[in-house]
């Protein structure tokens, strides 16, 4: 499918008639639309649901005012409006009989076709058109460009582009996430629509065909059977063997459901289990018990060097100021001296007789006499070995006190510089533990331990159910073993009777040919998935900041780890799983293309339509919204991007520029007088008015502009 | 007797080995190609159905009839 050429008429505030065409060319198959925000870039997008689908977009709930809801249509004729914050709003009704139509042209297989769709106004309930009050019609061209009404024009719309996959081609970047995200509980609709995209769905619609026509064979076959008297017995085994055959496969197809339930439920609490960061949580808890550990290593190793400078200190404590001054002070006791005079004292008394001219004997000591002169040298020589003796201990005595205090000293600057350092160590591992302790804080109350407890209940469950299914098939294929028996017997008791053995044939060939077709589509799936993963992996590891391994799993969800380890990349942001979701799309479809030009014995060219987008950039940074425009159009078939003026960059033009081959933007017209924004859009190196206050009739609301 | 260890019954194996050899249809490339061939054919007619509907039963009519066709060509 390629969209050709989009009419609306009065739709929404595009008042009037306004089109776009979209660009078709092999090279250049990107159409651009640059727009402001609230100007009408999903009011487009969804035109174009509308007018296939009937499907009645989000609308505004902003406005009842006279009883009158919210409606489409909002013509100058019909409707005053006034503008406020650059949006649109309408007011009073007048004329209820206005018209609003889309018309979309478009080429699928070869064909052209025109599809109109109008409602009137009046029709309006509440935010939908009353059912059946729109006119829907679709014509196609033939070869001599006559167009030709077709009578069923839903219908042949839905075979064109189903509406259930509409969603995957068509829709706001804003919508992407929400389409993926709630495909993970939606049961199977998600992956047959990624089937259907990829080209399973007549194969699938053929082995379901195939199941009915094989019962229906069955059927025929027993009562063939059960009409020959020759072989009733056998028959009537062979219907028994049958009705065991068919409870044991409801049996075992239930257990199967079971089990799928089992392990979608298993699926979910181990991504429950990653979301709520238990791994993480176990990381952090591992990492807190080495840093506690560490620290009361540390807080043991600092009592070691207390203890040392206690040591220490009574170590050099004592002999400093006990035991050697205790000893060497004990000669200067008195009682060592008693009955002697101290050399000092000696001194002292010598030099009072000499200035008192007075012996001790009475004899006068005049200075220059003999007897002066003797009592003089007594200064001299008296107690001189007492003095010496002393005078040596008391050198000893320092020295060993120096030695012994330059060891304390020493030793204390060691064990102090140790405790320093313990201290430091401890305090760091205490602020590493209260980090991590408030991290670990960080991941509340949740109870992984139940989510443990169920997930191995879930195991277990999952474990019998495998059991019972294992057992289940062996008693299935003795019962499968002995109808082919009777089956044979039967055979070759009826060769004559020809009918039988149409049936007897019929159910091989049906069951051989089921069995041809699942292998084909198993191994085409497998292949479809890998080239995706592929697809989408490459664009990760190229574009996305972080190093993210994406995967793609049995049921097409995009699964993101952090490259090189499990761990689900919880915690990607906003921009990096919206990259990968716009990136598996693109790649679903671009696996879709390729595939639409191979030669296929089994299965129908898959679902390919234009993708167009609005709005992708929503939660992406600049990077990676440069990225996404380099991507989308390589892995596009035909890609329509509304594009939000205040997300435009100059330097993107380098990445999409050449793939453009039509390009417009939004002008909005305000009332003469209006607040103004004076915003205007740079491209190319001109820049743009996106906004005017010329508002008449003939311009009103917004209006679409080319840019050639 | 049931293998006291395996609670298998070999003569019951055995008969079901025997059957499934008897019943096992080993496709050479050439069946592949005459299956695939008639798989495509009930594709298109899938396809028809699905482009102009007109009716399940003539589609599972269309099926069978084709089915039928694949098993005479078979047996000449």
């Amino acid at each position: 499918m390629n969209l050709i050429k989009l009419k609306t008429n009065n739709w929404r505030n595009f008042y009037g008639e306004h089109e776009l065409i979209f660009s078709n060319e092999e090279d250049k198959h990107v159409t651009l639309i640059h727009g402001q925000n609230g100007t009408g870039k999903t009011t487009m997008i969804n035109a174009i649901k509308w007018c296939l689908y009937s499907t009645t977009p989000d609308f505004d709930d902003e406005i009842k005012m006279d009883g009158i809801n919210n409606v489409e249509i909002a013509h100058w004729d019909t409707w005053n409006s006034k503008i406020e914050n650059g949006k649109t709003i309408k007011t009073t009704p007048h004329d209820k009989e206005s018209v609003f139509s889309v018309e979309l042209r478009f080429e699928h297989d070869g064909i052209e076709y025109r599809a109109t769709r109008e409602a009137h106004q009046k029709d309006m309930r509440g935010k939908a058109i009353a059912p059946g009050k729109d006119n829907f019609s679709l014509f196609k061209k033939n070869k001599l460009g006559d167009s030709k009404l077709i009578d069923e024009p839903q219908s042949a719309i839905s075979r064109i582009l189903p509406g259930e996959l509409s969603d995957y081609f068509l829709f706001s970047g804003e919508t992407v996430g929400k389409i993926l995200d709630s495909s993970a509980d939606s049961g199977n609709g998600y992956k047959n629509a990624v089937r259907d995209i990829l080209g399973f769905t007549l194969s699938d619609i053929a082995l379901k065909d195939l199941d009915q026509i094989l019962v229906k064979n069955t059927k025929k076959k027993n009562s063939l059977i059960q009409a020959d008297k020759l072989t009733t017995d056998a028959g009537d085994k062979l219907i028994s063997l049958n009705d065991d055959k068919d409870f044991i496969d409801g049996q075992i197809s239930d257990f199967r459901k079971e089990l799928r339930d089992y392990d979608k439920a298993l699926e979910s609490i181990i991504k429950e289990i990653a979301e709520t960061g238990h791994e993480q949580e176990k990381i952090l808890g591992d990492q807190l018990r080495i840093k506690e550990k560490a620290r009361d290593d540390e807080i043991t190793r600092r009592k070691g060097f207390v203890n040392e400078k206690i040591d220490l200190i009574e170590k050099y404590g004592f002999s400093i100021f006990g035991a050697f001054l205790k000893k060497e002070v004990q000669p200067l006791k008195k009682a060592k001296f008693d009955g002697k005079l101290p050399a000092g004292v000696i001194d002292t008394f010598i030099e009072d007789l000499l200035a008192k001219h007075k012996c001790i004997c009475s004899r006068d000591l005049l200075e220059k006499t003999t007897e002066y002169n003797n009592v003089k040298a007594l200064l001299d020589t008296a107690n001189t070995s007492v003095i010496d003796n002393r005078l040596t201990k008391a050198f000893t005595a320092t020295s060993y006190l120096t030695g012994n205090a330059n060891k304390f000293i020493s030793n204390l600057e060691r064990i102090s510089n140790q405790l320093d350092k313990s201290e430091s160590l401890i305090s760091s591992y205490t602020n590493t533990c209260e980090d991590l302790e408030e991290k670990l804080l960080s991941f509340g109350n949740i109870d992984v331990d139940t989510l443990l407890a169920n997930k191995k209940k879930l195991k277990d469950s999952s474990e019998r159910k495998r059991e019972e299914i294992a057992t289940k098939t062996i008693i299935l294929n003795r019962t499968k073993a002995d109808i082919a028996v009777i089956e044979k017997d039967i055979q070759k008791i009826q060769t004559n009777n020809p009918q039988l053995e149409m049936r007897l044939s019929m159910e091989r060939v049906i069951k051989i040919a089921k069995k041809r077709l699942m292998v084909n589509q198993e191994r085409y799936e497998k292949t479809a998935r890998r080239n995706i993963t592929k697809t989408v992996h490459t664009n990760m590891m190229e574009y996305s900041h972080n190093e993210f391994t994406a995967n793609v799993d049995s049921n097409f969800h995009v699964n993101l780890t952090v490259t090189g380890t499990e761990t689900i990349a919880a915690g990607a942001g906003k921009g990096t799983e919206m990259l990968s979701k716009l990136s598996f799309i693109t790649s679903l479809i671009s696996h879709s293309k390729l595939r639409k030009n191979a030669e296929s014995s089994w299965a129908a060219p898959g679902t390919i339509a234009p993708f167009v987008i609005d709005a992708p950039f929503s939660e992406m940074d600049e990077d990676y919204q440069k990225s996404t425009l380099k991507f989308l159009p390589d892995q596009s078939h035909q890609l329509v991007i509304f594009l939000s003026n205040g997300q435009w960059r100059e330097h993107y033009e380098e990445v999409i520029g050449d793939f453009i081959g039509k390009r417009y933007y939004y002008k909005n017209h305000i009332k003469p007088g209006g607040n103004l924004t004076q915003s205007k859009l740079p491209i190319n190196g001109k820049e743009y008015e996106v906004e005017v206050d010329d508002w008449d009739k003939a311009h009103f609301g917004t209006t679409i502009v080319e840019i050639n | 007797m049931p293998d006291n260890n395996n609670l298998i019954d070999p003569s019951e194996l055995s008969k079901m080995m025997r059957s499934a050899e008897e019943n096992f249809e080993e496709l050479s490339s050439e069946r592949m190609d005459d299956y695939d061939n008639l798989i495509k054919r009930i594709i298109l007619i899938e396809k028809m159905h699905k482009y102009g509907s007109s009716g399940l039963e003539k589609k599972f009519k269309e099926i069978e009839d084709e089915l039928e066709s694949f098993i005479n060509k078979e047996a000449n």
